[in-house]
């Protein structure tokens, strides 16, 4: 069964630190300490495209995994808004930037912060379907580039970074079910039009992460037949730091379980889960994993992850 | 008909865990001037609306329908008024 392997990540050494706009926006220091949660954000250089930051992850994902070759890649995903390209697909671009085999699949999934649980889904559904072996899931959104500067509800939030899973059969941590929720009657919430800067609905995105992501994670944990006894860690997508206390505390979860790992770098879209995950993957005692994405769309999703045993996992090579 | 009370609105806005110092809120002054600042007006605001079952309109948000006790009290009745008729 095809499962994580491994998460490679890059996030911009340069960032912007959030401290020194407190006269511009005209927010407190605790405000971003303790609400936004978000000292600095990572920024990466104008001239690099989510397509470089994407190959830098690979490098990453690189030295730390000797034995995997290029030649062996038979599906590329890559999950973005910011592509380099309106077309053709910023997953083309990334297989030439790496030099890949013609033989690779390679395609875009168009989602933000519930992107990384569907892209992974989707790419373990598409590779078993289709006898793949390899696969790799980038996340690449650099929100950079469509940032009003001077818009207090995004430019205190928003980093770039990105992050790639390698899935594969010798991979530990299983993909569950997913479950998915879309309130498309709200999409004008978190909208870029052309031509023009991201807008956000602070209010709106609180509010539909407030009502549906608690009985989206009580879906999960049914259709996984698992109880949230079970779970030892839940991943959120890193909106803020207030949204996931907020959250946490509407669950009735426990902090620990609920992980804060953003505050150097942002809220980085799709690339925030992984980039959480990551700090996890070798953590043994971290059985059963949820991850949760939700934001732009509006669309949220999650998803079970399961660490294999040692038999278990040999038997399902 | 059940009408809102500056005593109930002041329990669910309370109730929500926003840190603000309880003891000294006036109803008749602004949240932001008594110590709130976006997020916990989002947090309460979605309190309300959760406690009533009614999405707030932005319109009504953005004129400063919601930004003291009493006009949260003013419009909740207006609300459950509209809603009886």
């Amino acid at each position: 069964m095809i499962s994580i392997e491994d998460i490679g990540r890059y996030i911009p050494p340069e960032t912007i630190d959030n401290l020194s706009k407190l006269s511009v926006h005209q927010v407190s220091g605790t405000f971003i300490t303790d609400k936004i949660g978000f000292l600095t954000l990572a920024r990466k250089p104008p001239a690099q495209s989510a397509s470089d930051l994407c190959v830098l992850a690979y490098k990453d994902l690189e030295s730390r995994n000797p034995d995997l070759s290029r030649d062996q890649v038979d599906a590329v995903l890559v999950c973005t808004q910011n592509g380099d390209y309106q077309l053709p697909h910023t997953s083309a671009v990334v297989h030439s930037k790496l030099s890949l085999p013609s033989s690779c699949a390679t395609l875009d999934i168009s989602l933000g912060c519930s992107g990384y649980v569907y892209s992974i889904i989707m790419a373990r559904n598409f590779m078993e379907a289709n006898g793949l072996k390899t696969g790799l899931v980038f996340t690449s959104d650099p929100y950079s580039q469509i940032i009003d500067p001077t818009d207090k509800n995004t430019d205190l939030l928003f980093g770039d970074a990105a992050t790639v899973t390698l899935l594969s059969e010798r991979g530990s941590l299983r993909i569950g079910r997913g479950v998915f929720c879309t309130v498309g009657s709200k999409y004008q919430y978190l909208i870029k039009r052309d031509n023009e800067k991201l807008v956000m609905n602070g209010k709106g995105i609180f509010d539909f992460a407030m009502k549906y992501v608690p009985p989206l994670i009580a879906r999960c944990l049914e259709e996984n037949g698992i109880s949230h006894h079970s779970i030892d860690l839940y991943i959120f997508h890193q909106a803020s730091k207030y949204m996931l206390h907020y959250l946490g505390q509407r669950m009735g979860l426990d902090q620990q379980l609920t992980p804060f790992e953003a505050e150097t770098y942002g809220n980085t879209v799709s690339s925030s889960i992984p980039l959480v995950l990551q700090k996890y993957l070798s953590v043994s005692r971290h059985e059963t994993i949820i991850l949760c994405g939700f934001g732009v769309g509006l669309s949220a999703a999650a998803v079970l992850l399961n660490r294999y045993k040692e038999k278990e996992h040999a038997r399902c090579q | 008909m059940h009408v809102v009370s500056n005593d109930e609105v002041f329990e669910i806005i309370k109730a929500t865990g926003v840190n603000l110092d309880w003891d000294k809120i006036k109803p008749d002054v602004s949240l932001i001037d008594q110590g709130a600042d976006s997020l916990d007006m989002i947090t309460m605001l979605f309190g309300l609306q959760e406690k009533f079952n009614f999405e707030i309109p932005e319109d009504s948000i953005a004129k400063g329908d919601w930004l003291t006790i009493q006009k949260m009290v003013n419009q909740l009745n207006e609300r459950l008024s509209a809603r009886k008729q």
